[in-house]
């Protein structure tokens, strides 16, 4: 074959060594039961703080940022390694994948040169958890519909109203914050995004129990909190475009199908697969597997020629998506009841009630799969509209 | 990473594509239908006049994209020729080999078996070549082009895996282009369609079956091309095509029962595209293995072989 070829899907030989390289560091880091990192518990965020400060140091936390920002600089294939190997790992990153995927990189194309100083610097070094204040009790999926208000008095904004499903609120030092700072003729007019200091006085954030565990989702009330000018992200009443481009950075966010992987690998040769109606359920998941990271590749791809639009984003989503939930059924399914209980001892398959509890939500979260089914239609039949 | 089909294909598959439509495009399947030596009267030399049949799928890249590219082309419009059996024979094998069909188990009929002369029928399950011998035409509206068929001696020196690789590679961008074709009047219609006083695309359920639709479509043609480039690469496994068979089928149920529920009473009509589509596609789909059959065979693949992945899956049996 000639040495130059017009296609090839390999993503690079630097990729298996990177893989090598984060995975031999995971395992040193990481404790043999390691499962969420979502939790508030003491032990669980001491490891997240260790990982963090050992990626950033290997100056693997931010490869591609820019250099300026103190990222590495790398092509978007590394960073889309890295977020696989992180997510197959129940993202030890933490809370922090945040910051990284998409509060860093928004700041760094609308923020102020005020902004950038404080934030970035404190994202790259792995030292600020940030949370996302969208949703509201009555904005959901029609999140431009939030009412979360903000009036300016005496040069301050003041922040009244409710968050919900806010996570990791109980954890973050930041808000990203988007509220209603006035009105328009559309209701994507005068929203505002601000970053406000989680210690503000007047907020209080309520954990809330559910199937992913204790306070991974939180309410946050505000009451008549105060921020300075300098707190608005981007232009006052245009927040909408600012959440536009938080939209853009998350969806090609969560690798969902690299655990997937993993999980189907470990469920090789499981004594339950001699049946044959589990093996061909396993033999199906593995091509919807293959399906799934080939159409996020897709994704990624065209996203860095600039090309990504609506359906090729929420098509790599709603594959991952579903994926997850199947695998998920499937390793609870393969593993047997006793595999309700969590057993530490046995590696990854004594964790697939963990890996069921989260993908009950994998739907849900940051845009409903009706949502994404909607984008795609809307891409087919109107036609296609870029993602950013 | 790079995912562009070369230049060169791209534009020969336009070529197919254009001069295909000239014929009428899905009218071609009608006619032959309607009347069998069809065929050879209209479809061989058009085939004839693009070079297509000359071609080699095991040939230098641009060359063997152009044929998938070219496979695809002749399946959105369901021509009725063997095309896949007759390029999944190796250059080498062409005087001897007239096209390559695929079996799994017994097997009493053959799509096209009376067109293709000195055809071989490979075994699945056995990984042999046998002679297959045409008997009567047997058209039935989900079989058109059936006739019976006997196999009979083992044909030596015939690579059984190289050619099933390439026949199950070629089906699935047959069929991808089938599919594309069958999406592309489903969307339309979802366009142009208006009941309750607005057009039916906006309504959330037709909406959730485009998205279905584009979504296995999407699928079927990342995975046919990532298929392709392991078979160039030579690092495909029995496990790669049958995933690849799997896929394909079920994309294809997806794809063409949402697309006929979209379109309502008239994608049923024989004078709609999207039923000559459906009814084509069938044997395709079904030789030689359906959906269920296709899954157990990859599964004892996988069992066998494993499955690459970034965390792969590792043999057992
Ligand atoms: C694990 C998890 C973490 C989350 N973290 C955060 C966070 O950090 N910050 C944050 O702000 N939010 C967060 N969310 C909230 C998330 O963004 C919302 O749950 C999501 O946008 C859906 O909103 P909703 O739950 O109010 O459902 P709703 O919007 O009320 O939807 C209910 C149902 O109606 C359907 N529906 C709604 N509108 C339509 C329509 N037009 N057509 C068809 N069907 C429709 C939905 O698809 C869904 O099935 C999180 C959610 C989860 C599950």
């Amino acid at each position: 074959m000639p040495e130059e070829t017009s296609v090839d899907l390999r993503l690079g030989t630097w990729a298996d060594a990177l893989r090598g390289r984060l995975r031999a560091l995971l395992a040193e880091l990481l404790p043999d039961d390691w499962t969420t990192s979502f939790s508030p518990d003491q032990a669980v965020q001491s490891v997240v703080t260790r990982v963090v400060r050992r990626l950033a140091e290997e100056q693997l936390l931010t490869l591609s940022w820019p250099e300026e920002y103190g990222g590495a600089g790398t092509d978007i294939w590394q960073q889309a390694v890295l977020r696989e190997e992180m997510w197959a790992h129940f993202e030890p990153r933490g809370p922090q994948y945040m910051g990284l995927n998409w509060v860093g990189p928004v700041i760094m194309e609308v923020g102020t040169p005020e902004q950038k100083a404080v934030h970035l610097p404190a994202i790259s070094s792995g030292t600020a958890v940030w949370c996302q204040g969208f949703s509201e009790p009555g904005a959901g999926s029609d999140l431009a519909s939030l009412q979360l208000n903000a009036e300016l008095h005496d040069g301050e904004w003041v922040l009244n109203g409710q968050k919900v499903w806010t996570s990791y609120a109980g954890l973050a030092q930041w808000c990203f914050l988007a509220a209603r700072s006035g009105r328009g003729t559309a209701k994507h007019d005068g929203i505002t995004v601000f970053l406000v200091p989680m210690d503000s006085p007047g907020i209080r954030v309520v954990p809330i129990d559910s199937i992913m565990g204790e306070q991974h989702l939180n309410e946050v009330f505000f009451d008549d909190v105060r921020v300075g000018p300098g707190a608005v992200l981007g232009e006052v009443g245009r927040g909408w475009d600012v959440i536009r481009r938080v939209m853009k950075h998350e969806r090609i966010g969560i690798s969902r199908y690299a655990r997937d992987e993993r999980v189907l690998a470990a469920l090789a040769g499981h004594p339950s697969l001699a049946e044959p109606a589990a093996l061909h359920e396993y033999a199906r998941a593995l091509v919807h597997a293959r399906v799934a990271r080939l159409l996020n590749y897709r994704a990624v791809a065209l996203n860095d020629a600039g090309r990504l639009t609506d359906r090729e984003a929420s098509t790599a989503r709603l594959a991952s998506i579903q994926l997850d939930q199947e695998v998920a059924q499937l390793a609870l399914d393969v593993s047997g009841a006793d595999a309700l209980v969590p057993d530490p001892s046995a590696g990854l398959l004594g964790h697939v009630e963990d890996v069921f509890r989260y993908a009950r939500s994998a739907t849900i979260a940051s845009g409903t799969i009706e949502v994404q089914r909607m984008l795609v239609a809307r891409s087919s039949i109107e036609g296609d509209r870029r993602a950013s | 990473m790079r995912r562009d089909w070369p230049q060169a294909a791209v534009a020969y598959q336009e070529s197919v594509t254009g001069a295909l439509d000239a014929l009428g495009g899905v009218d071609l399947a009608r006619a032959a239908e309607a009347d069998r030596t069809r065929r050879e009267a209209l479809v061989a030399p058009a085939l004839d006049r693009l070079g297509l049949r000359g071609l080699d799928p095991w040939g230098e890249e641009d060359e063997s994209a152009a044929i998938m590219l070219a496979a695809r082309a002749a399946g959105a419009v369901v021509l009725p020729w063997p095309l896949a059996h007759e390029l999944a024979v190796p250059a080498d094998l062409r005087g001897d080999v007239g096209g390559v069909h695929l079996t799994s188990g017994d097997t009493g009929r053959l799509d096209h078996a009376d067109l293709l002369r000195d055809a071989v029928a490979v075994d699945l399950d056995r990984g042999v070549a046998r002679r297959v011998t045409a008997g009567a035409p047997r058209p039935a509206p989900l079989d058109p082009f059936a006739s019976d068929a006997v196999l009979g001696a083992e044909v030596p020196g015939v690579d059984a895996a190289r050619v099933t690789a390439m026949r199950m590679l070629l089906d699935a961008f047959w069929v991808a282009g089938a599919l594309a074709a069958a999406a592309e009047l489903a969307v339309t219609h979802a366009r142009d369609r208006q009941q309750f006083g607005k057009p039916i695309g906006k309504f959330g359920e037709i909406r959730w079956r485009v998205a279905d639709i584009s979504l296995a479509l999407d699928g079927l043609e990342e995975l046919a091309l990532h298929a392709w480039w392991l078979v160039r690469r030579g690092e495909a496994r029995s496990a790669d095509l049958l995933a690849l068979r799997v896929q394909m089928i079920e994309a294809a149920n997806t794809v063409l029962a949402n697309g006929h529920q979209v379109l309502g009473a008239m994608g049923l009509c024989e004078e709609h595209d999207l039923t000559v589509i459906d009814r084509h596609l069938q044997s395709v789909l079904h030789r030689p293995a359906g959906r269920i059959r296709s899954t157990d065979l990859l599964a004892r693949a996988v069992a066998a072989d494993g499955f690459d992945g970034i965390y792969p899956v590792a043999a057992w049996r």
